[in-house]
């Protein structure tokens, strides 16, 4: 397992091509932090980018470089069965699964309220974070 | 942190950030400034996720 490869949930990718002055695009921007998402991830980011904003493809693009984009090969049953324990809503059960599917350490979101946690922590070794706490988190490990 | 004024001790905002949010203040502002932005999508966002995943047999 790659040393603190992190998961990146859609909303953080959207909050870092939207502004070059919050937690999300740090984290996007810094090669120190291995990150990684999912196709269907990806998917959703280009959709709500494409509703809602005018950002051209091209930074689109330029977002997702530092971000490698995997497919989880599974489906969607096998999902809900292994995954839908872990979330409030079925629907966010595909981000959980990219998360442990990909073997990451930590899954970035701001929506943390939706997501068991304590239990994805305990069972799936996976930290549920926003991205402001993860940065803390680095600093913390740099001055110990 | 602390400094004495007078007979009681001030301890400046910031250093209370971190106290009161589990953040450095920088950290505070620029999650606050990623969450201000979001306010503005998080509809659109469940909405996508809906669609997509009423669509997607496979992940």
């Amino acid at each position: 397992m790659a040393k603190n490869l992190v998961f990146l949930d859609a909303d953080v990718l959207i909050s870092s091509l939207y502004s070059s002055k919050g937690a999300s695009y740090e984290i996007v921007r810094n090669p120190k932090i291995k990150k990684i998402t999912s196709i269907a991830v990806q998917e959703e980011v280009l959709g709500v980018i494409e509703r809602k904003f005018k950002i051209n493809t091209k930074k689109t693009k330029l977002g997702f470089k530092n971000c490698p984009i995997k497919s989880l090969g599974i489906n969607k049953q096998e999902i809900l069965k292994k995954y839908s324990g872990y979330v409030v809503h079925q629907m966010d059960s595909h981000v959980i699964a990219g998360a442990h599917i990909l073997r990451a350490n930590f899954l970035l979101t701001f929506n943390t309220k939706h997501f068991l946690v304590d239990k994805i922590k305990n069972n799936l070794g996976i930290i549920v974070l926003e991205p402001g706490f993860f940065l803390q988190y680095l600093r913390s490990r740099r001055g110990s | 942190m602390a400094k004495k004024v007078g007979r009681v001790y001030r301890i400046p905002k910031q250093s209370l950030s971190f106290v009161f949010t589990g953040l450095d203040k920088d950290l505070l502002e620029l999650q606050e400034e990623d969450k201000k932005n979001l306010k503005k999508v998080k509809k659109t966002i469940r909405d996508v996720r809906k669609e997509l995943w009423q669509k997607t047999s496979s992940f």
